[in-house]
């Protein structure tokens, strides 16, 4: 079938008045749970997951997805407002979106994140449409050492995001590590650093670290502060949100280099829109020539991030449907979901389930479409209740939270690690640390040591595999040049006499 | 005149204390738990089993998840619960023989903890290999690995996942070395073994059947010794010469110990009912899961089984989670 | 230099401290394996070794820098991180709604200016709304009061 037809295929199914009313219902709840930090698509997913037992496949799916997806699209709105992300995948918005919203720049904040959000997950789309099954053959060339090799390159690539001291921010990567490695051994079944507690056995959730890491203690540091409501309220009428030329101009390579940076790492398991957004801000900040502007309000350091986490939700999708492996939990749920209906997932979904397929990805367009087009006066709305009086939104805040972390598992053990990450993220602020930083080591630590592990496993213990299969060594050639690089033009600096980063004084 | 009035409160007194032994069970919603995460196998056939002993059961029935720990949050949970019968536990292989037999520290004692109610259903796994292994049959892959002790390898979802313990049971009962290599679940440990990564995999059908139709796998044995719909031309473990390589992931229902009598015999005809249903025997068996027929007797029979045949496993091969 | 940067020096001794203690835990209760053939303790043992070793660099800096102690604001760091305890205390035991209102009730201290009036009126807004949402809409499998009594 040429993909004309698959398109009108796909247009028809999408374009059904039962999947057309889920897409909305899907991607407006999407949007809301998005934006009300603690609450995510893995709440809302979980909760309504009973929901399509009864529902056909196709109007399931497309409500499911536009949760996903549309998640993304809300994230933002808190981080910019609150300096809270709304979900994990929008804790880089905070860094340069928050100051923007202090700088009385908020509208053009949030709309800017909104259309970064569409670029992406256009990207996202058209690669699906055209490279689906192409990227699901080249993921199959992926083993463990091609996957570590990744990792390496990420790891060193992302090493630059903060401000401040190097060795802080390496410190705190570390520390992400170590957070990531608490849980049972997937080697040998041993537990690690859970100090006898049960429910450590799986490890820390990502979500409940990062909502106590950086929406707890943003919370703890600006109570008595932050009066939002003087900040920005004129700022957020329709006149207040255009960007200026320069604004555009400045975002377009950004919204590029992240949805192609989100479209890659959207396709490998274990990664996802969270890590995704990281990488672009990190990558962004590397090769900007405003590097100094990066965490004051430039604008690169919203349109790159979310760009990356919209175009990873829709390339999520592939590893899932053609492969079978969900690339996070959520994901996982979306996966259930095809597998009660009797479809499995593989490489001969897009051929032998063509409407389902199509018809998702034109439901993957529509959803978007709406939500860039939603979001527009919505900013308003979100804006006026996130700028009511602290003293009512923090509460409510904490209130969704705690709801959010507690329904993914339904253990209040969970609300207990918000708590206990809450308390250190207000630690890591008070003593001058970069939290950011805390979750790339996180997601990526325990990638890095699976992968190793593997591969010395299947190998038995040569180092050596790393260098023979051809993709490993090429990655890790490039990261060594990268390292490299890094170095130099850190000595070249010192050389120069450009001032080493002096401890910020408050 | 005051004697009547004694009377009549001493009765209704006596009422008021009797009333909650008499009252018919099931009187508020029932809730199922369910020691994994949405989507996954069991989650999909407890809801639909759930579904249909509703209406037997003349109650709602909520269908809760709570995952953790390999299932054993879950499992301590109901076991400390009410014995009242509206907290019912889906127990698995894992929650009830294996977890307790490597872990130290599970917090329940899978016979003392719970009562059965009744066995759901089972979904037995299947062996296959990539095809560069150049292997057709079950005995062809004792020979090859005899012959090559320590080179093959075994993808598994998991350290004491049923994959893995079904390799264990492999090399126990075939005397062969194989290496075990852990992934994060059942689909990517089959994905590993359709792209050569690892040489072979047990999983179930619905997982690796997909594969075989794209050549990717070679499946050698169903490991159970009743011939399956969704796997119609791999051969059984009796008809591959295996029969004692007997591998299925089962789930079953349980209440915490000390439920009076009336109510677990309750909720066992009502799960009889459901699993008699023909509709949902087809559906289910077509994705190669298969629904329990047996008595209470075989059900206890048959767990008592599964647990002495893995506690010889689970030492033999030294797997243990601390 | 007369001054001492203290915060840094807190900041680099708490890492120090943390990452041995992470690498003793390693090292006592793992397995820790070769490089070729790592253990379950190996990483966790490096990782931790590399920590403390950042804490000491930032520990050195401190002793030639200068900076100001941050201020801590203790009332809203107890009140906000023991409105959540109590609501995991309260949440299975008495409902949702019990646990909101604690949550709220306690989470309100932390900011003097709030008055008992506005913190009813939160908490009865919050309560309906949760309600709607979770229970209604999502139909969450939680109590919403509860007397276990």
């Amino acid at each position: 079938m040429g993909v004309l037809d698959n398109l009108a295929l796909g247009l028809q199914t999408a374009l059904s008045l039962q999947n057309l009313a889920f897409c909305v219902f899907g991607v407006s709840l999407g949007m809301a749970v998005g934006v009300i930090p603690g609450l995510g698509a893995i709440a809302a997913i979980s909760m309504l997951f009973p929901i399509t037992y009864h529902l056909e496949l196709t109007p399931a799916l497309v409500m499911l997805a536009g949760i996903w997806y549309g998640s993304s699209y809300g994230g933002s709105t808190a981080s910019i407002l609150l300096n809270i992300p709304g979900t994990p995948s929008s804790v880089v918005t905070c860094i340069d979106g928050y100051p923007m919203g202090q700088q009385g720049r908020g509208g053009v904040a949030l709309l800017m994140t909104a259309v970064a959000s569409f670029f992406g997950g256009s990207v996202g789309i058209l690669l699906m449409m055209f490279f689906g099954p192409l990227i699901a053959s080249y993921a199959r060339e992926f083993g463990a050492v091609e996957y570590f090799a990744l990792i390496v390159l990420g790891l060193v690539a992302a090493s630059t995001v903060a401000q401040g001291s190097a060795a802080k921010s390496l410190a705190m990567v570390t520390l992400g590590l170590i957070f990531g490695t608490v849980g049972l051994d997937m080697y040998t079944g041993a537990e690690r650093l859970t100090l006898g507690i049960f429910e450590l056995s799986d490890g820390i959730s990502l979500v409940a670290l990062a909502m106590g890491l950086f929406g707890v203690s943003e919370i703890i540091s600006s109570v008595r502060q932050v009066k939002a409501a003087e900040v920005g309220k004129s700022s957020v009428g329709l006149r207040a949100m255009k960007p200026t030329r320069e604004d555009v101009r400045r975002s377009v390579l950004p919204m590029v280099r992240g949805s192609a940076i989100g479209s890659f790492f959207g396709t490998l398991p274990g990664t996802g829109p969270a890590i995704s957004a990281y990488m672009a801000y990190a990558i962004e900040k590397r090769l900007s020539r405003r590097k100094h502007e990066f965490g004051k309000g430039a604008i690169e350091g919203i349109s790159a991030p979310e760009a990356a986490n919209n175009a990873a939700d829709q390339t999520s999708f592939i590893p899932t449907l053609t492969l079978g492996i969900p690339g996070s939990p959520t994901m996982a749920l979306i996966l259930g979901a095809l597998i009660i209906h009797g479809i499995t997932p593989g490489p001969q979904l897009v051929s032998e389930q063509a409407p389902v397929f199509w018809g998702l990805i034109m439901s993957f367009w529509i959803g978007n479409l709406l939500l860039l087009v939603l979001n527009i006066p919505l900013i308003g709305v979100w804006v006026r209740l996130l700028l009511l009086p602290y003293h009512f939104v923090y509460p409510a805040v904490l209130t969704f939270i705690a709801i959010g972390v507690y329904s993914v598992n339904n253990n209040v053990f969970d609300i207990q690690v918000v708590l206990a990450f809450g308390a250190l993220g207000y630690l890591l602020r008070l003593l001058d640390f970069p939290t950011a930083p805390v979750l790339l080591g996180f997601v990526l630590g325990p990638l890095l040591e699976e992968n190793f592990r593997r591969a010395m496993l299947i190998s038995r213990g040569d180092p050596l595999v790393f260098v023979q299969h051809p993709i490993s060594a090429t990655v890790l050639a490039l990261a060594a040049a990268l390292l490299v690089l890094g170095a130099w033009s850190a000595l070249r600096q010192t050389r120069q006499g450009t001032a080493l980063p002096t401890p910020e004084t408050d | 005149m005051h004697m009547k009035f004694a009377l009549l409160g001493a009765c209704a007194a006596t009422m008021a204390l009797t009333a909650p032994a008499r009252a018919e069970y099931p009187e508020e919603p029932v809730t199922l738990v369910i020691p994994f995460g949405a989507g996954g196998i069991t989650d999909l056939v407890t809801r639909r089993i759930a579904e249909k002993m509703a209406a037997g059961l003349g109650t709602d029935i909520i269908v809760e998840n709570r995952p953790g720990a390999g299932g054993t949050i879950a499992a301590r949970s109901v076991a400390e619960s009410d014995a009242d019968g509206y907290t019912v536990f889906v127990g698995t292989v894992g929650s009830q023989v294996v977890n307790p037999l490597i872990r130290d520290n599970v917090g329940y004692d899978p016979v003392e903890s719970f009562e059965p109610v009744g066995l759901m259903a089972g979904t037995p796994f299947l062996l296959a290999v990539n095809p560069g292994l150049g292997v057709e049959t079950f005995g062809d892959l004792v020979t090859y690995a005899k012959e090559h002790p320590g080179e093959l390898n075994f993808g598994s979802a998991g350290v004491a996942s049923s994959p893995h313990l079904g390799l264990e049971l492999l090399k126990y009962e075939e005397g062969i070395d194989i290496v075990h290599i852990p992934f994060n679940s059942g689909r990517e440990a089959v994905n590993a073994a359709a792209s050569n990564e690892v040489d072979m995999t047990i999983d179930a059908a619905v997982v690796i059947m997909p594969q075989v139709k794209e050549g990717l796998l070679v499946p050698l044995m169903l490991g159970t010794d009743r011939k399956m719909v969704a796997a119609p031309d791999v051969p059984t473990n009796v008809e591959a010469g295996a029969p004692e390589i007997s591998i299925t992931s089962w789930n079953g229902l349980f209440v915490p110990s000390g439920t009076p009598e009336d109510v677990v015999s309750t909720l066992n005809t009502a799960l009889m009912g459901a699993l008699a249903d023909e509709e949902l025997t087809a559906a289910l068996e077509a994705q190669g899961t298969l629904l329990f027929t047996g008595s209470m007797e075989e059900y206890d029979a048959f767990i008592e089984a599964e647990r002495t045949r893995w506690s010889t496993i689970v030492e033999a091969a030294d797997i243990s989670i601390n | 230099m007369q001054d001492r940067n203290y915060r840094d020096m807190i900041g680099g001794g708490l890492l120090v401290l943390f990452g041995l203690w992470v690498a003793w835990q390693a090292w006592s209760t793992l397995d820790i394996g070769s490089a070729r053939r790592m253990g379950p303790g190996f990483f966790p043992l490096c990782i931790g070794l590399i920590l403390a070793g950042l804490g000491g660099i930032v520990l050195a800096g401190s002793f030639v820098q200068s900076a100001k102690m941050p201020e801590v604001d203790l009332r809203a760091c107890v009140s906000v991180l023991a409105s959540l305890a109590v609501f995991a205390l309260l949440l299975e035991t008495f409902g949702l709604l019990p646990a909101i209102a604690a949550l709220v009730g306690i989470a309100s201290l932390a900011d003097r200016t709030t008055r008992a009036r506005q913190v009813l009126a939160l908490i009865a807004l919050l309560c309906v709304l949760c309600w709607l949402v979770f229970r209604l809409g999502l139909g969450m499998p939680l109590p919403v009061l509860k007397w276990p009594f």
